[in-house]
């Protein structure tokens, strides 16, 4: 069997068979993504790296578990979002490393160093909780719906703490990086005063 | 700080995140494993189930809740509420100080080994294996193997002694295995973990396998060592129990209980159960592989057909005296199935090809005879299909060269599928390539890797092959014919040809499939004359050639472009066809799912790579025969607009009506995925033989 155009359904279902060849294509179509939610998720690299590696041991391991009648991202990423807690270290914001992806502009890219640096440090200093729901909701695209099955919470929890997630976020970066809100208040992380207390 | 903000700003942290390939890392050990044998929530009744009659099933299920036949003297079987204080309270968790006085003085971590089989984790605990297994299992099971998620911790004691010990609520896991090669796997986990002092059941059982205990309590029994509940859980299929077992560990002076859950289908009897929860033992090491396999004289006769037994015992026949059959050569299936049985096969097949169907073909019931040769009882086949191989001899040797799979009567639209529509075609066939329904069982149709798709009046014939891989590599054809079965309306024959056979010699086999009278079945054992049928008359295309792509590809791309804030001009969506929704532009290949408005949002969406998926129908008018280029851009904004699935996905995609789906009124139609990485204003650029059209739609986050 050829398994670089096999579909995810039936990768999954291999997989439910032990085959791991089916594995590896999942791994590979979602490994990306999966680091860069651990990512956001522990705010070290070394850490997103292992937390996505235990994820995806795991989802193997517990793949009989999984309904092939719902979608598998989500399940996926109630694995990745508990791996990624576990390793989630004190806040210790690194220094971007030397690869990050460059863009053609160097403004541009010296904009966007600035706005991930004042982001990761702010995101640092959040309660797991809000983190964990901002990031899926914002960067992974789930609803609120299945952020709460994700995350195990009720969808008025979820709300809270994406409402307070975000009202904290302000907060912090206003309070403790102002230098980095005045800096760039034409940036992207700028926020709006009428709605910061 | 709006929510777009946050987006971007997390977007841009994220794109510094590592790079990993994460398959080389963990593939050793995904190889070592098998994915764990939960038995709920999610296992769904295998098709074994579907074919046992109702009565039989509601034997098998029938349960009796007592003590019997316990191996120990019998317990005190209490009510479900009698509330039964735990044996013994216990400090919190195992302390890797706690069995010396030589205090460890720092660096204590997990030591990179989280998957351990038996003999492995005897040999970590060096003689002191704190190992508890059962020594009785009901019949057919057998250890397969213990494994577990860091089970170990490492550290450095003040003298300089490395110790190793055991986490805390990160026990082992023992999968047991009914290993009968005649059935599918029947399974049964034991989890051990460490029940903390103010835990109640359902903490320790949260604690353990991260979920709630759907199950309910049915009654606990207690005994001088130990006490045991039984739950059943009835509400995932199949129907599982559930047993915990708390046990004082003997390695800390009664000061830990040991706790076990036992997860079992109810194919294992209560009373199995109870014995397996009774015989829990502190295991010798020295005498580890007696625990594999239970000590009890059933368990010997570990290939029998544990439920099938369990159906025949308890219809009052005598086990002794009957002879279980559940193999069957399409000549014995139709003998067993009193001439009901019905087979789809080629009378035509390529030169030097044989059948060989005395190969044990699935599951398809239980021919359960006495050893006088009288038919004592028969359990209904499943309506799981067959298959047969086809064999040639190869330089001297006989080698499978393909097989024939009849998928039984395939199922159009299954329930729950979003597509779910009644099946009141007046043509079944009319599902098949209709994105309105879903056909399930062999493959799914995979648009990725469908290369033709052929019509007749009583048959689709679809081909596919991996198209990076060439022609001759892995192909396989489906073959659907309609049924007047409300229930089955599309029967599905898979013809898998891992070997270079062209692509005509594959169509003729396929088109020669018919079916089958089984007094014939000899007829068809090396397939009858090729020119005893046609070759199919189907509305045959043949696929666009690379050069025909080529020169689609070279007309520019000429879309507009819109300065940053103007309105985006879309398109308005219309009804071309009642097969679809609202489709946009003036064809004739429409984008569907856009609707009135032409705009989209990907807000909820999947994303990969950065790129959100938009789902897009394309409906092509009948009248249009030939290839559809499409490409795409951002026209109020830099961004691209790619296709398909993937991190990297495609800048274009190809359509062609050689290989598209039909509906009922002959529209051509394929699904995709249009893919952004933010809202905007987009054109599409659709390019066919002698046209070019643009399309234009807004994409928002909302």
């Amino acid at each position: 069997m050829n398994y670089q155009w096999l579909d995810e359904d039936e990768a999954l279902r291999l997989c439910r068979n032990g085959d791991t060849a089916a594995y590896a294509v999942i791994v590979r179509r979602y490994q990306s993504e999966a680091l860069r939610f651990t990512y956001l998720i522990t705010g070290e690299r070394g850490a997103a790296e292992d937390a996505a590696q235990d994820a995806f041991l795991d989802a193997y391991l517990h793949i009989r578990r999984y309904d092939p009648n719902r979608p598998f991202r989500p399940w996926l990423y109630k694995i990745l979002s508990n791996a990624a807690l576990k390793k989630r270290r004190k806040p210790q914001p690194q220094p971007l490393d030397d690869n990050t992806p460059s863009s053609a502009d160097p403004h541009t890219e010296a904009v966007r160093d600035e706005q991930s640096a004042t982001m990761q440090l702010a995101l640092a200093q959040l309660p797991e909780a809000q983190r964990a729901a901002l990031v899926l909701k914002y960067y992974s695209g789930f609803s609120e719906n299945e952020i709460a099955a994700i995350t195990g919470a009720h969808v008025g929890t979820v709300k809270s703490r994406l409402h307070y997630g975000k009202l904290a976020l302000e907060r912090i970066i206003r309070e403790r990086y102002p230098w980095l809100a005045n800096e760039h208040a034409a940036s992207p992380l700028t926020f709006d005063k009428e709605t910061v207390k | 700080m709006n929510d777009e903000q946050i987006r971007d700003s997390l977007r841009n942290l994220a794109a510094t995140a590592p790079r990993t390939d994460i398959w080389p890392r963990i593939s050793g050990q995904v190889e070592q494993q098998k994915p764990r044998r939960a038995l709920w929530p999610h296992l769904r009744l295998r098709p074994l189930l579907v074919g046992l009659d109702a009565l039989a099933i509601a034997a098998l299920l029938f349960i009796t809740v007592g003590p019997l036949g316990l191996v120990n003297p019998p317990a005190q079987r209490l009510g479900p509420n009698s509330g039964i204080a735990h044996p013994a309270t216990q400090p919190a968790g195992i302390s890797p100080t706690q069995a010396t006085n030589d205090p460890i003085v720092g660096n204590l971590r997990d030591d990179g080994s989280p998957y351990h089989t038996l003999t492995d984790f005897v040999q970590r605990k060096a003689g002191d294996p704190d190992l508890m297994l059962p020594t009785y299992l009901p019949a057919g099971y057998k250890l397969s193997d213990i494994d577990t998620h860091g089970m170990f911790l490492v550290g450095t004691t003040a003298s300089g002694k490395t110790v190793t010990e055991t986490i805390r609520n990160h026990p082992w896991q023992a999968n047991y295995q009914r290993t009968s090669p005649n059935l599918l796997p029947r399974l049964m986990d034991i989890r051990v973990g460490l029940r903390g002092p103010q835990d109640s059941s359902a903490d320790f059982y949260k604690n353990l396998v991260g979920d709630t205990n759907p199950a309910t309590l049915i009654a606990r029994y207690q005994r001088p060592d130990r006490s045991i509940e039984l739950y059943h859980n009835d509400a995932y299929a199949p129907k599982s129990q559930i047993a915990y077992v708390f046990v004082n560990d003997p390695n800390n002076s009664g000061q830990i209980m040991v706790a076990f859950i036992i997860e079992a289908t109810y194919e294992i009897s209560n009373d199995d159960l109870l014995k397996l929860a009774d015989s829990i033992e502190q295991v010798d090491p020295e005498h580890l592989t007696s625990y594999r396999y239970g000590r009890t004289p059933e368990d010997q006769q570990s290939d029998q057909l544990v439920m099938v037994r369990t159906l025949v015992s308890r219809s009052g026949i005598d086990l002794s005296t009957v002879k279980v059959k559940n193999n069957f050569t399409l000549a014995e299936l139709t003998d067993f199935m009193d001439g009901a049985a019905s087979y789809m096969l080629p009378s035509a097949l390529p030169a030097g090809y044989k059948m060989v169907d005395d190969i044990g073909a699935g599951i398809y019931g239980y021919d359960i005879t006495d050893t006088t040769g009288v038919r004592r009882m028969v359990v209904e086949p499943s309506q799981f299909g067959w298959y047969v191989e086809y064999h040639k001899d190869i330089a001297g040797q006989d080698q499978q060269i393909m097989r024939l799979h009849e998928s039984g009567h395939v199922r159009v639209a299954r329930a729950g599928d979003t597509l779910r529509r009644s099946v009141t075609l007046p043509n079944p066939l009319d599902a098949v390539g209709n994105p309105s329904y879903e056909i399930s069982g062999g493959y799914t149709s995979d648009s990725d890797r469908l290369t033709a798709r052929y019509r007749r009046p009583d048959r689709i014939i679809e081909l596919y092959h991996d198209v990076r891989l060439g022609p001759s590599q892995d192909r396989y054809a489906f073959v659907y014919f309609a049924n007047q079965d409300a229930q089955y309306p599309l029967t599905q024959v898979s013809i898998y040809t891992p070997e270079s056979m062209s692509d005509a010699e594959l169509l003729k086999m396929a088109d020669s499939i018919e079916r089958v009278d089984p007094q014939r079945l000899a007829d068809y054992q090396n397939g009858r004359s090729p020119a005893a049928t046609p070759v199919a008359d189907s509305t045959n295309q043949s696929p666009a050639s690379p050069e025909t792509w080529a020169t689609l590809r070279q007309r520019p791309l000429a879309l507009p472009s819109l300065a940053p804030g103007a309105g985006c001009p879309t398109s308005t969506g219309k009804q071309v066809s009642p097969d679809f929704g609202l489709a946009l532009g003036d064809g004739p290949v429409y984008p569907v799912g856009f609707g009135a408005s032409g705009s989209a949002s990907y807000q909820g969406s999947r994303v990969a790579g950065g790129w959100y998926f938009l789902k897009v129908v394309w409906a092509g008018d009948p009248s249009y025969k030939g290839p559809i280029l499409v490409r795409g851009r951002q026209i109020d904004g830099p961004n691209e607009l790619r296709f398909s699935d993937g991190d990297n996905p495609p800048t274009e995609l190809q359509l062609d009506t050689s290989a598209g789906g039909w509906t009922s009124s002959g529209w051509n139609n394929w699904v995709d995925y249009t893919r952004v990485r933010t809202s905007g204003c987009y054109a599409y650029q659709i390019d066919g033989l002698g046209f070019s059209k643009a399309i234009t739609f807004k994409v928002t986050d909302k």
